[in-house]
């Protein structure tokens, strides 16, 4: 049985409007996880300063999203506000973003490096993401499923990664990712019989944070067809089982 | 970028096979991407690919991938697809050529439907890749029957010689490919052959970590392992010769204009042929004469 945290990023329910993220997926019992989304460079100020303030009491598992590109900020400068991030979360940060890997090494393992798809230089296969990781040896890995099925359909370069880099796996991105490297609404047929090869090879409480762009009244939807990928039952679904019936009841009501 | 190029056996005299490789949405200009690159190749005076349309054109993966066997696929797909898996590199975005090359060995191992059976595997090969490279070594040897008699004999010189020796060798690097999990099983191969469900996924990887050396390194590779110094010698000179009269400007003129006629009287017609003698005494050797795993899997598979 699977205890895996579940949930969105903020990003991908409400793009720079972190507190809708954040309010979208508080109201739903089925979420456990979150990640934070500042992907553009303009969002990362004003979601740090107010990290403190937020309410995510909800969520067992947060992780935090890099901008995927900078130009206004020098990159000392991104690693320093990243750094003042409070508390264990993973930091996801894009390897092409990295270009002196000195100056992230601080953030130890709390860096939690993306695979990449087609339009990166690096980070698309093992090998690069490997050549990463030397350079940063206590770093995290986010298996991106939907850029690694950009890259191999067959999913072998995904299954790969996750027997090379099993052991510095954090969490997982969920979603379609289309031809020129976009997140597409809902995962297809066809990307849910791609991830279904990779599941077994995923420990059970891998957290999965899906990148699907859908609107409040799909976020069921699908969570439940990610849940049907990847098998069995939400770290939350599990306490609720395991409840003495009367308390379920009291909680319910 | 195929043929000699693929093969990493380029020559000052080689002529260059590509093909424009297309993994995505169709895009009008792509033909006119074609249309550069032939003028680009031919300003930088490299020599136009054969009459065929085989090469210097736009490939969709889509044909490669799904037109495998069956009434769709054509001498041509067969060709591109087999020479894609066995000599080919990508001049740019490699990735796209290796996903297409997955995409690919996933056709003809994990979708390839068996019969189900409750004993473990014998023997782990990929019996519809493996058919097809057979399909394509005899393919290849009945075209150049037919361009004998569609061209009258013209460019016969080249043609057979490359069928003596290039085309040979890709059949022979094809079938160590396809027996390389039963000639170099890895680690756990025992397991493997045990887990149905994983062994697609393991042979394709198997198969794709073979496929990343050039025929002439994976035929020498498996050599080394034989203990076979004279067959190695045999096949390599042979080799060598071949690629000796491929490279002078001259000898090459020769043959590719050589008349049938006159072939007795050629110096150059001979040397190809005395030397094809050699190459295929060390292949036969390789394969077939030598008491070895591969000889036991080459009657098993290879023959009938």
């Amino acid at each position: 049985m699977n205890l895996r945290p579940i949930g969105f990023s903020s990003g991908a329910l409400a793009k720079s409007d972190y507190r809708r993220g954040i309010e979208l997926q508080q109201s739903n019992k089925g979420i456990t996880a979150i990640e934070l989304s500042a992907l553009r460079e303009p969002e990362l100020k004003p979601l740090i300063s107010t990290i403190s303030k937020l309410s995510l009491d909800h969520f067992e598992y947060v992780s935090f999203h890099a901008p995927s590109r900078f130009a206004e900020f020098a990159e000392d400068e991104i690693v320093s506000e990243l750094n003042s991030i409070p508390g264990s979360w993973p930091i996801v940060v894009h390897p092409d973003l990295i270009r002196d890997p000195d100056l992230w090494s601080i953030l130890g393992n709390r860096l939690c490096l993306e695979n990449m798809d087609m339009r990166k230089r690096t980070g698309r296969t093992v090998a690069e993401m490997q050549l990463i990781f030397s350079q940063l040896p206590a770093a995290g890995f986010c298996l991106d499923l939907g850029h690694a099925r950009q890259i191999d359909p067959t999913m072998s370069i995904a299954i790969e990664m996750i027997k090379t880099f099993g052991d510095r796996l954090r969490q997982l991105h969920v979603s379609e990712v289309g031809t020129f490297g976009e997140h597409r609404s809902r995962i297809g047929f066809l990307a849910q019989a791609a991830f279904r090869k990779v599941a077994r090879y995923l420990p059970s409480d891998a957290p999965l944070i899906l990148e699907s762009l859908v609107a409040e009244q799909e976020i069921d939807a699908e969570l439940g067809v990610v849940l049907d990928v990847f098998g069995g039952l939400t770290s939350r679904d599990m306490r609720r089982a395991t409840e003495p019936m009367s308390e379920r009841r009291v909680a319910e009501r | 970028m195929y043929g000699s190029i693929g093969r990493e056996e380029v020559t000052e005299s080689s002529d260059v096979d590509w093909t424009i490789l297309i993994d995505g949405p169709s895009d009008p200009s792509h033909l006119q991407l074609v249309a550069k690159t032939a003028d680009r190749l031919k300003d930088l005076g490299f020599k136009a690919p054969g009459s065929t349309e085989t090469f210097a054109v736009l490939v969709n993966s889509h044909e490669l991938i799904h037109h495998i066997a069956g009434t769709h696929d054509t001498n041509q797909n067969l060709t591109r697809r087999i020479l894609l898996l066995f000599e080919s590199i990508a001049v740019t975005q490699p990735l796209v050529r290796e996903r297409v090359v997955r995409n690919i060995l996933d056709r003809y191992i994990t979708y390839d439907i068996v019969v189900p059976r409750a004993e473990p595997l014998s023997e782990v090969i990929p019996h519809f890749l493996l058919n097809d490279v057979v399909r394509y070594w005899r393919t290849m040897a009945s075209d150049y029957a037919a361009k004998m008699w569609e061209r009258e004999t013209k460019g016969w010189g080249l043609r057979n010689a490359k069928l003596r020796f290039s085309r040979k060798l890709i059949f022979a690097a094809g079938l160590l490919a396809c027996f390389s999990f039963e000639l170099d099983p890895p680690e756990d191969a025992d397991d493997i052959r045990s887990d149905r469900e994983n062994l697609p996924a393991r042979l394709t990887k198997h198969v794709l970590d073979h496929l990343s050396h050039p025929p002439l390194e994976a035929v020498a590779k498996k050599l080394l392992t034989l203990d076979q110094d004279s067959t190695a010698r045999g096949l390599f000179d042979a080799y060598d010769r071949f690629l000796a009269v491929l490279a002078d400007p001259e000898q090459r003129t020769e043959l590719d204009n050589l008349a049938m006629a006159n072939a007795l009287n050629s110096a150059v017609w001979h040397e190809v042929r005395d030397a094809s003698h050699g190459f295929r005494s060390a292949v036969e050797a390789l394969f077939l004469k030598n008491e070895s795993r591969l000889k036991d899997l080459t009657l098993r598979f290879g023959v009938f």
